[in-house]
């Protein structure tokens, strides 16, 4: 059996300390000890983005490290993300654009948002798309969560956003119906 | 519905109802479920596609460090047998296993690290059966018997007119074989449940499209009685047609029955590539005869389908195929026939579109050639033979009003012409591909009822309950705005309740694109039966006639105004004095004629939606890359209940449609899948997507809730033909088995 470590790490915010085994992965450290059940697990072999948490301000699969590698690290999970009253801007943003569906891969394309916007404020659709392309949606197309990205982008900047806001409530133009050809 | 004008509601993108808790992390998926003291149980599957089981010993896998229990077919406590349609399926193999996967054990322990170390440690003896891996193979004389029975699992014909005559007068026939791959759903979320048993009732949260058959199912496995056990719909973190039967909360919930211990079972992606359900790969010969004109007059389609090891949702995929099989298409001579055989493959299942995109990827692929053969427009020749209201299907159902089909292939048409088409480059060509679809709304020729009930607390607040689970498409916010319209209410103030068996009403299945058609009805009826009961007694308050009380959303008046009235909440409360419970109840069944055993005719559907989608596409001749650079979809939809999620569908189904027909494909050695897991399935990323322009037309049906009949699979049908006719359109080649790889295109350049 393996020899139990002792392992200190600041998630979102707060220095947490746990024992575990020097092969137990950071997303079970995450989800299992911690609590923190928001970050994904879609495949726990790095093909899916759903488990990317920022590391020391970096985007990381957490399926992808042993915890042990972890110590002493900075993290934000989608939790920390949070503020407590509503939504981070980025959240605000998916929620507007309708890029939520069956949410699997929503903590994990939002981390990666984060982290994109982080460095690069004002991303192109392109750089968006590469940025993403490792997170997969089986639901959405990607196409209301790149429109998301760059509106949560825009609030970030302070700017209004240039995607139609408030699109709920909004009716559907009534196209002129057509006849038999 | 109350007085102020339809709709405040209805046919707005308001916000989803479960967005916030997903984007959150709030949301509970199973696997993020955690109960004290709560123990792991891994499946033991078989390595094996066809051998009889000869010992399994267990004694090094219990002997391990912290496992509990290990569990085999003798631990069952009710039936060791499954199968909605047909129960030819155990929970755990007995005597022989039928594919790589099918379970054989169970192992509890106290972690997962513990149940995986102790799989390692199983025994089993197994004494190999020669395999059968094709459904031709299969249906061979002589070959290995799969089930008692034989491998045929089911045979179905049609036939309308007479078909082979007037093929033999057609002008002009075109006859293709095709070929569909094996794909599988990769919803992102693994299987997983937990389970508790306590006191001689079980309950097990899991994802779960339809909690009450699951239910009805897994009490029968567990020896309950169905009271004694609730199935709790966790969140769905996607499902496309699969999670259902048998799951991780089925085996949570026999390792909780057995240890008497909360249980949760949590599958990886490489086994859920393994056990789960596959789409059905399809042989497909087509025949289809027309005039010089483009008048169609017949089509003869054979169909011979890979069932793989059980038959799970097998007949329902048939039937979805027999009735769709010919297209959106008035053919006054259709025949048919399909076969499903079992092999010892992954099971196929239901999966988006259930046999209806294969269908589609054969006739819309046919009647690209025959534009081609006769030097029509693609376009014209799908509106010259388009259904129309009045139409007759190949099943000789004859349509309403409600068929939009033609509005959808003008718009396309419009819209692609507005577009245009990229000149070829050096070493690529560009092509645009259009295809087309019907799709018969809710389950085919027989009876499926959809139930809601609406209740009002004294607070005046309402709570929806439906039996079925919100599989990310949105269902549970388009209830609540059917809700909401009728009780003239902001979504957000609708509480909703689904997929509980302890406090919802079975709806059915979340399955077929019947949630808004059939479960949107029931809610719609059971929203109006809870404001008649109101108005009713607001009218006895108010000493008026029923018919004279005029309701806001918050409180009864009369219509000669003058200041008296009655809130919702006053209303509930007397009621509750009196010793009455105000409660609204729906029900909804489409009505339908089942299909003739012999010729499938019948009318097997409420409603049928339409669509056409078209794409472009570039081809690089160098290396048979394929790239889709735009999309256009229109599709009539009935009524749009929130057009946004309407969207949302069309979009996700056309990556879907990209995966289907350039990239996916389950790759099988002897019933053994080749690289389980995302590495070696080619998922579509956002790099891949195409600029999508998505187009609503609605055609309102009748009998739909506001005129609303569905989009989910519809979505998905047409996407491949349209890649693959543009892949022809650019490049002069015709795919004919998907997917269309970049290596099977490079190859028809050099024949
Ligand atoms: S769970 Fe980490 S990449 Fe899929
Ligand atoms: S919303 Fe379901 S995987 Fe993205």
């Amino acid at each position: 059996m393996d020899h139990g470590v002792k392992i200190r790490m600041k998630v979102n915010g707060q220095w947490r300390e746990a024992e575990t085994t020097p092969d137990r992965l950071l997303i079970d450290l995450l989800r299992e000890e911690f609590g923190f059940t928001g970050t994904k697990k879609g495949c726990g072999e790095g093909e899916c983005g759903a488990c990317t948490v920022i590391l020391n301000g970096r985007p990381l699969l957490a399926c992808l490290i042993p915890a042990a590698k972890a110590e002493g690290a900075d993290i934000l999970t989608v939790e920390g993300l949070t503020p407590e009253q509503g939504l981070h801007p980025i959240q605000q943003a998916f929620q507007d654009e309708g890029a939520v569906q069956c949410g699997y891969c929503t903590p994990g394309m939002v981390m990666t948002a984060k982290a994109l916007i982080d460095e690069n404020p004002s991303p192109t659709e392109a750089e968006i798309k590469r940025a993403i392309s490792g997170n997969i949606c089986r639901c959405t197309g990607y196409t209301k969560i790149v429109a998301a990205i760059v509106r949560g982008a825009a609030l970030l900047r302070g700017e209004a956003a240039t995607t139609p806001a408030g699109v709920d409530r909004e009716r559907v133009p009534q196209l002129p119906p057509v006849g038999p050809g | 519905m109350n007085e102020k004008s339809c709709c405040e509601v209805i046919g707005r993108s308001v916000r989803r109802v479960d967005s916030q808790g997903k984007l959150t992390g709030k949301a509970r998926y199973a696997g993020d479920i955690s109960v004290p003291g709560m123990l792991h149980a891994r499946v033991f599957r078989s390595d094996r596609p066809h051998a009889r089981i000869l010992a399994i010993r267990t004694a090094k896998a219990r002997a391990s460090s912290g496992v509990v229990a290990v569990l085999t077919h003798a631990d069952i406590p009710g039936k060791n047998v499954i199968g909605q349609v047909k129960p030819d399926q155990q929970v755990l193999c007995a005597e022989k296993v039928r594919f790589v996967g099918d379970p054989v054990a169970l192992v509890v322990a106290e972690t997962e690290a513990a149940a995986e170390a102790a799989l390692a440690l199983m025994e089993v003896d197994y004494a190999d059966l020669p395999g059968v891996f094709t459904p031709e193979e299969a249906l061979r004389p002589g070959a290995p018997k799969i089930h008692e029975d034989g491998n045929l699992l089911e045979e179905h014909a049609l036939r309308k007119g007479d078909p082979e005559q007037a093929l033999a007068g057609a002008e002009v026939v075109i006859r293709t074989a095709y070929r569909t791959q094996m794909v599988e759903h990769a919803y992102l979320e693994p299987e997983a449940g937990v389970a508790v048993f306590e006191n001689g009732r079980a309950t097990v949260w899991m994802p779960s499209k339809y909690a009450h058959a699951d239910q009805r199912e897994l009490a029968t496995v567990l020896g309950l009685a169905p009271e004694n056990l609730r199935v709790v719909n966790t969140t769905i973190g996607g499902c496309f047609g699969d999670k259902v039967s048998l799951s991780a909360g089925f085996f949570a919930a026999l390792a909780a029955v057995n240890t008497g211990r909360p249980v949760r079972t949590v599958y990886s992606r490489e086994e859920s590539f393994i056990a789960t359900r596959k789409r059905h790969p399809f042989r497909i010969d087509y025949t289809l005869g027309a005039s010089r004109e483009g008048r169609l007059v017949a089509a003869k389609i054979d169909i011979l389908a890979d069932a793989g090891a059980y038959s799970a949702s097998s007949p329902t995929v048939l039937f979805k195929a027999l009735i769709h099989a010919a297209g959106p298409y008035d053919i006054p001579h259709v025949g048919m026939k399909l076969t499903f055989a079992y092999t010892n493959n992954p099971v196929g299942g239901s999966m988006r579109g259930l046999g209806v995109p294969q269908t589609a990827f054969a006739h819309e692929s046919q009647i690209d050639l025959l534009a081609r053969k006769l030097g029509m427009d693609p376009f014209e020749l799908r509106l010259k033979n388009a259904m129309r209201p009045g139409s007759v299907t190949a099943t000789g159902h004859g349509l309403g009003d409600s068929v939009g089909l033609v509005e959808t292939i003008e718009r396309v048409r419009r819209e692609v012409a507005a577009i245009g088409t990229p000149p070829a480059t050096a070493t690529k060509r560009y092509g645009w591909g259009i295809a087309s679809m019907f799709y018969g709304i809710g389950q085919s020729a027989r009876p499926n009822p959809g139930r809601a009930r609406i209740e009002v607390d004294e607070e005046g607040r309402f709570t929806l309950f439906i039996g079925i689970g919100d599989v990310g498409q949105g269902s549970s916010t388009a209830m609540s705005q059917i809700a909401a319209e009728v009780l003239g209410r902001p979504v957000e103030e609708i509480r909703i309740v689904a997929g509980d068996t302890a406090s919802c009403p079975d709806s059915g299945v979340t399955a077929a694109s019947r949630v808004t058609y059939i479960v949107g009805n029931a809610v719609h009826m059971a929203a109006e039966d809870l404001l008649t009961q109101m108005r009713d007694l607001a009218a006895g308050f108010l000493r008026s006639a029923p018919g004279k009380v005029l309701y806001d959303g918050k409180a009864f008046r009369t219509v000669e105004g003058a200041g008296r009235q009655v809130s919702v909440a006053e209303v509930v409360r007397s009621a509750r004095q009196k010793g009455g419970e105000l409660c609204g109840t729906g029900v909804f069944d489409p009505s339908y004629t089942p299909l003739d055993p012999e010729t499938g005719q019948g009318e097997p559907m409420g409603t049928y939606a339409y669509a056409t989608q078209a794409a472009l596409v570039g081809v690089d001749k160098e290396s048979g890359e394929v790239e889709v650079l735009k999309f256009v979809a229109c599709h009539d939809v009935g009524r749009a209940v929130n057009p946004k999620a309407v969207e949302g569908q069309i979009e996700g189904a056309v990556s879907m449609g990209l995966g289907f027909s350039l990239s996916e494909e389950i790759l099988l050695q002897n019933g053994r899948m080749v690289k389980p897991g995302f590495s070696q399935y080619f998922l579509p990323t956002a790099l891949d997507m195409p600029e999508i322009r998505s187009l609503i037309a609605e055609a309102p049906e009748a009998t739909g809730p506001f005129g609303a009949k569905g989009v989910g699979e519809p979505a998905l049908i047409p996407t491949a033909p349209a890649i693959v006719n543009a892949i022809h359109a650019a490049a002069g080649v015709r795919i004919t088995d998907l997917p269309a790889t970049a290596e099977k295109v490079w190859r028809l350049f050099r024949p």
